[in-house]
């Protein structure tokens, strides 16, 4: 199931700049990881978790363009440990629950975004924009993130019964 | 130990996990070359990019011809077929007259700067961030020796410089990023200072600044490269000044730049790979 999450991620994240471009929308992105972290660390143990967000951070460092490497790995890693707190007080069956949990973790992944550029990009100036766009990407990415979890779902659903309930390690 | 590292594996892992991403950004602070990491992150994901560009570019041809074609008559079964072939034709030779005449301003422009070693690239993807300005280039020719830090240029002006570089696929920081800084000036009036990028989420936008009120300076103005920053050669178009009014921001005055290249429509650009003068200019 891991396996075909990571390459349903890999694929949307690769599809969602042209796909974006292509509807005129690009300005805020919605952020498939945080919905992905949060699906997979309900359906998996700790360790399996950690490395499909860090395998899936480095994806996405490397295909945000211009971003320092690691930086999205660095953010996403940092989630999964606040993602602790919340895995066993929080009820995911629910999709208020997870728009609130998502629009927490977006939120917070703004402000690690500018915590790491602050220390490690120097030549990144343009703070102001990260503030600007923290509300309305949380917003997205929380509106979203209901739809991913259902993606997930069936595609993980589907994975499982073909595999006859086998697991693949990332 | 086998028992230490079991029963400790997921603090080790989170030690690694947390730590590898912070040595990555703390050397990529430092180092302005790549690692090796990051040269086969950028291909592979580059690769991918490509393919994905490739469909896309094929499927807006036929989709739109298919559209045109929706009207036809049923009893026309055969005539559609042979219509949705032919138009999917003509779409594909209006792209082909497009591209052809954007590869001829580009091939034009390369005999008109003789001075200037350039390769051509092709643009497979932007970024989507609103952090970053910046787009990914497959070069057609694989001759390597990208560089980072090369600047980028079309027939139109400058697009930016070379941030992140392997044989294959590159990364260009646009003028319009906020990490931008061009040294630029107005050769008709002498005025000389820098053109920064806004890092603007919804447009391509960037301001000159001046330390002192450029007295003079009028809207049309045309602002070249200054060759004074050791990246661009001098007479590069970047742009024009936008309005006469300028904007004090601390110890500068700004004023707004049209862009001479509209990034929304640039598909193929030319890297400088080396300029006369490169040396001169490097001694400074």
């Amino acid at each position: 199931m891991r396996t075909a999450l990571f390459i349903t991620c890999f694929l949307i994240l690769c599809l969602e700049s042209p796909l974006l471009l292509e509807l005129r929308t690009s300005l805020y992105p919605p952020d498939i990881v945080i919905t992905a972290l949060i699906f997979i660390r309900i359906h998996s143990a700790f360790l399996p978790s950690l490395l499909f967000v860090f395998m899936l951070g480095l994806v996405k460092d490397s295909l945000t363009m211009g971003s320092p490497l690691g930086l999205y790995t660095e953010i996403y890693v940092l989630l999964l440990f606040l993602n602790e707190l919340f895995i066993h007080r929080v009820n995911f069956n629910s999709s208020l629950s997870i728009v609130m949990v998502s629009f927490v973790y977006s939120t917070v992944a703004s402000l690690l975004f500018f915590l790491f550029s602050l220390i490690f990009d120097s030549s990144f100036s343009n703070y102001g924009i990260i503030f600007d766009a923290l509300l309305p990407s949380a917003l997205l990415t929380s509106l979203c993130s209901p739809l991913f979890f259902y993606l997930f779902t069936w595609i993980g659903g589907r994975f499982r019964r073909r595999m006859g309930g086998r697991e693949i390690i990332v | 130990m086998y028992s230490i590292f079991q029963r400790y594996k997921n603090q080790i892992a989170s030690f690694f996990a947390v730590v590898i991403p912070l040595s990555l950004m703390y050397f990529n602070s430092r180092d302005s070359g790549n690692s090796f990491l990051e040269k086969g992150m950028l291909y592979l994901t580059g690769s991918v990019q490509h393919l994905i560009f490739s469909v896309f570019d094929e499927a807006g041809g036929l989709v739109s011809g298919y559209v045109d074609l929706l009207n036809v008559e049923k009893d026309n079964e055969r005539l559609k077929r042979e219509n949705e072939i032919l138009l999917s034709e003509v779409v594909k030779a209006r792209k082909v007259i497009l591209e052809n005449k954007r590869l001829q301003s580009l091939c034009e422009f390369k005999k008109e700067k003789k001075e200037l070693a350039m390769q051509a690239a092709r643009v497979i993807g932007k970024d989507i961030s609103p952090y970053y300005t910046v787009m990914r280039l497959y070069l057609e020719s694989g001759e390597g020796g990208i560089k980072n830090g090369m600047p980028v240029v079309t027939n139109d002006g400058v697009v930016g410089r070379i941030v992140r570089a392997t044989a294959d696929y590159s990364e260009v920081m646009l003028l319009a990023d906020s990490r931008s800084q061009v040294n630029v000036e107005i050769p008709a009036k002498g005025i000389k200072g820098v053109l920064k990028g806004k890092g603007l989420n919804n447009r391509y936008a960037a301001n000159f600044l001046l330390v002192e009120k450029g007295e003079g300076i009028q809207a049309g103005d045309m602002i070249i490269t200054s060759g004074y920053d050791r990246v661009f050669p001098r007479g590069l178009e970047v742009g024009t000044v936008a309005g006469d009014h300028s904007k004090q921001a601390g110890i500068y005055f700004e004023y707004e730049v049209d862009l001479a290249v509209n990034f929304s429509l640039v598909e193929e650009v030319l890297v400088i790979t080396g300029y006369q003068g490169e040396e001169e200019a490097a001694g400074k």
